[in-house]
């Protein structure tokens, strides 16, 4: 079977909460595929799945699912089970870059700076004691900082808390969305994306994304509403800075076991220096997000890109069948 | 290769263009809560969030049957365009179904729109500058309080209770309006089984506020969608009943089926032929297709049984929502009991936010509408311990099951509360964080 007859399946929605920007992403790719002459397929994810991977002769997923069971690890395992070529990580590693705590240690652990950062449970703060567990916390950190859900993206459920009486309502919307929630220090400066492909032929690096937003920050709204955001590409860093950031991002892609490609944020502090917040190994490709804006800098289309990494992909497999 | 704020793709919204777009859209934004709304829509989810009537108690068979004669027989009308202001004969219908709750009104009075919320948007058109004052209550209807934001009126709450709209509260807001010299342009009110309260102005209040409203000179707006659908078959007199300078808002969303988007205002003369120019405008005719099948309906169906139907049905399921919620509700949580309508408003205790406990609800598969919907501006923070139930969907198991799995939510949050210790304050959220959803 030559490539261009694949047929694809675009995994998108589900039951996360980040379902709508799942199937906002999932449109974005299924119109790329289909616009480079694949025959593909947007399937939600629901107990017809399995069935309807096989009615349509599938040979290859492309997740973009976001948040749980997309970037958790378990539709990559689903795929390995079924023997279907996937596009991205293995199980393992997206489940590893989906907990930030652990990429965050392993990222320190390659010798990258990420802003300190403590990880608690509702498990032991009943334990222990809000009080004796959140106080030497707070003081560690200071004033402001960033609490988030550990798992989970697009920066629900995240606030960046000012001072001490704000801190319960944060801890309360950030546990909404996950058992454990991080307390991280909040650190001034620019904020950068940087997408990593990984041996994708003809492709490199993505130019860094700059993203400026208003006093709010890069939340929720400033995400996904056309405007609210600007975004300078390359990243206005400075050569050495740029340089230095791709050098981080792919050494965090290739320390957790990543594949194909994965979108790392960093903010970098007014000194120069980058700080290494997380990795998403199923980026948003929205028409305001920020993969799809770095791949038309490059002079290419998503397009281009998406049947580059489906043909990487596919070739990987080389060309065993899902049945 | 530098590119700054644009996208070549053609796929992609070029970002010149947002400097020309009305400053109105400002407020247009993506929020948080809005996003969790799509996970609600799946069927693995017990939705208690829209207010969707529940068609499938219509004679479907019948009715499709009716719709295809009427294409055949009627085509030429129907297909065509029609009168800005509706169809004479469905006008004259609509006059037959207001009398059913004691108005007196002509055809001529009646303009037809597209939904009901049509005529709040036409209203609120030939009514609002930007910055003029709306009074509604505490908490009123989000689609309407859309259709006033997206005017720039400043929407001011007034107090109400279990008895509806409080007399008092509302002279005290029109005088305090008058006073800082921001006369309301006027009252929206829903007097008869409330969106999202669920409750019903008594007889006396609705006469006291009619006479507050003309002694005033305010103009009172009446939106009664649910008039028709009271569970002991009793229905208040409406406020245009009682004078006719009410302006009335009515709808077969309700009573009929939402999907027709046929409602009516009654106005008088000289507001109602502004709206007609503004329906013209907007839309040149509603549907003339769609005014048909409703005329056919009224005229050839027994509507008034159907109405008596869907309140048989909308009382079992409700009785269900109120006997789940006794039996699984933790100690400190307070609800209205309906006696017609589609919802039920619930009063969590002090320190639980809706809006934040939302995920929680929607992992534990169970869906609402926040509190905070149902205000407007700096107002939202009354809402922020409520939330509103819509039983008029979700069939009678799947009301126990979902209120069973927020009863369980609630007393996580209570839980989680109870271990973090008292909230203060909360962060800076954003406006946009204001769960906007476009829901009945």
């Amino acid at each position: 079977m030559t490539t261009s007859n694949l047929k694809i399946a675009v995994l998108a929605g589900g039951l996360s909460h980040e379902r709508e920007i799942s199937l906002q992403s999932g449109l974005q790719v299924a119109e790329a595929l289909g616009s480079a002459g694949y025959t593909v397929s947007v399937c939600d994810i629901d107990t017809s799945l399995v069935p309807k991977l096989r009615e349509l002769e599938t040979n290859l997923a492309f997740s973009m699912l976001h948040g749980s069971l997309g970037e958790d690890g378990a539709i990559q395992t689903l795929c390995e089970a079924l023997g279907l070529a996937y596009v991205g990580s293995t199980a393992g590693a997206a489940h590893l870059a989906f907990d930030k705590f652990a990429a965050k240690s392993i990222a320190q652990a390659q010798g990258l700076i990420t802003p300190p950062a403590f990880i608690i449970t509702t498990d032991t703060i009943k334990l222990l004691g809000a009080a004796h567990l959140l106080t030497p916390m707070v003081e560690s950190l200071g004033f402001p900082l960033v609490v988030k859900p550990n798992r989970g993206g697009s920066s629900l459920g995240l606030s960046v808390v000012q001072q001490a009486d704000e801190l319960t309502s944060a801890l309360v919307h950030a546990f909404a969305y996950d058992s454990a929630v991080l307390l991280e220090k909040f650190i001034v400066g620019t904020e950068v994306a940087l997408t990593v492909i990984d041996a994708v032929p003809g492709w490199g690096s993505l130019p860094a994304v700059e993203i400026k937003t208003g006093q709010q920050g890069y939340d929720y709204t400033a995400r996904y509403t056309v405007g609210e955001s600007q975004f300078v590409i390359p990243a206005g860093v400075g050569p050495d800075v740029l340089s230095a950031l791709t050098e981080a991002a792919e050494s965090i892609h290739q320390a957790l076991g990543l594949r194909d490609y994965s979108r790392a944020d960093f903010i970098v502090d007014p000194q120069g220096q980058h700080w290494f917040l997380e990795v998403n190994v199923s980026p948003g490709m929205t028409i305001n997000s920020l993969l799809p804006q770095a791949v038309h800098a490059t002079g290419r289309t998503l397009t281009d890109f998406c049947s580059a990494l489906v043909e990487h992909a596919y070739q990987r497999t080389n060309g065993a069948r899902f049945t | 290769m530098s590119v700054e704020g644009e996208n070549p793709s053609s796929g992609m919204v070029s970002r010149e263009t947002i400097p020309l777009l009305a400053e109105r859209t400002a407020s247009m934004t993506a929020s948080e809560i809005r996003a969790l709304f799509a996970v609600a829509s799946r069927p693995e989810i017990v939705s208690l969030a829209g207010g969707m009537p529940y068609v499938s108690a219509l004679p479907l068979a019948e009715i499709g049957n009716k719709i295809a004669e009427l294409i055949k027989t009627r085509g030429t009308y129907a297909l065509q365009y029609g009168s800005a202001q509706g169809d004479p004969q469905l006008r004259e219908e609509i006059v037959s179904v207001m009398a059913v709750e004691g108005i007196a009104a002509h055809p001529d009075d009646v303009v037809v729109t597209t939904g009901s919320q049509q005529a709040l948007d036409l209203l609120t058109r030939v009514f609002i500058n930007p910055g003029d004052v709306i009074l509604a209550e505490a908490p009123s209807y989000v689609g309407a309080l859309q259709a006033f934001r997206s005017y720039e009126a400043e929407v001011v709450h007034v107090d109400m209770d279990e008895q509806g709209l409080h007399p008092e509260a509302l002279s005290s807001a029109i005088a305090g309006c008058q006073a800082q010299g921001k006369a309301p342009k006027f009252v929206y009110t829903i007097p008869t089984f409330h969106n999202p309260a669920g409750v019903t102005q008594t007889l006396e209040r609705r006469q006291r506020i009619v006479s507050l409203c003309a002694q005033s000179k305010v103009p009172l707006v009446e939106d009664n969608p649910y008039g028709l659908l009271g569970f002991d078959h009793q229905t208040l007199p409406a406020l245009r009943s009682i004078n006719e300078d009410v302006i009335y808002l009515g709808s077969f969303s309700k009573t009929f089926a939402p999907g027709t988007r046929v409602g009516w205002v009654v106005a008088p003369r000289v507001i109602r032929d502004k709206l007609i120019l503004a329906a013209e405008a907007t839309m040149l005719c509603p549907s003339a297709l769609a005014q048909t099948v409703v005329c056919t309906y009224l005229q050839e169906f027994d509507w008034q049984q159907q109405i008596t139907s869907y309140r048989n049905i909308y009382r079992e399921r409700r009785d269900a929502v109120i006997e789940t919620l006794t039996a699984a509700m933790p100690e400190g949580v307070h609800w209205t009991v309906p006696q017609g309508g589609f919802y039920v408003w619930v009063n969590l205790p002090m320190g639980i936010d809706s809006a934040l406990m939302l995920p929680r609800a929607l992992n534990a598969r169970v869906a609402y509408v926040p509190g905070s919907a149902f205000y407007s501006g700096a107002g939202r923070v009354l809402g922020e311990s409520s939330l509103r139930l819509s039983y008029c969907f979700p069939p009678v198991d799947q009301l126990r099951e979902g209120v069973r799995r927020l009863a369980g939510v609630v007393n996580e949050e209570l839980e989680l509360r109870h271990i973090l210790g008292p909230t203060q304050s909360k962060p800076q959220w954003r406006q946009s964080d204001n769960p906007n959803v476009s829901m009945p």
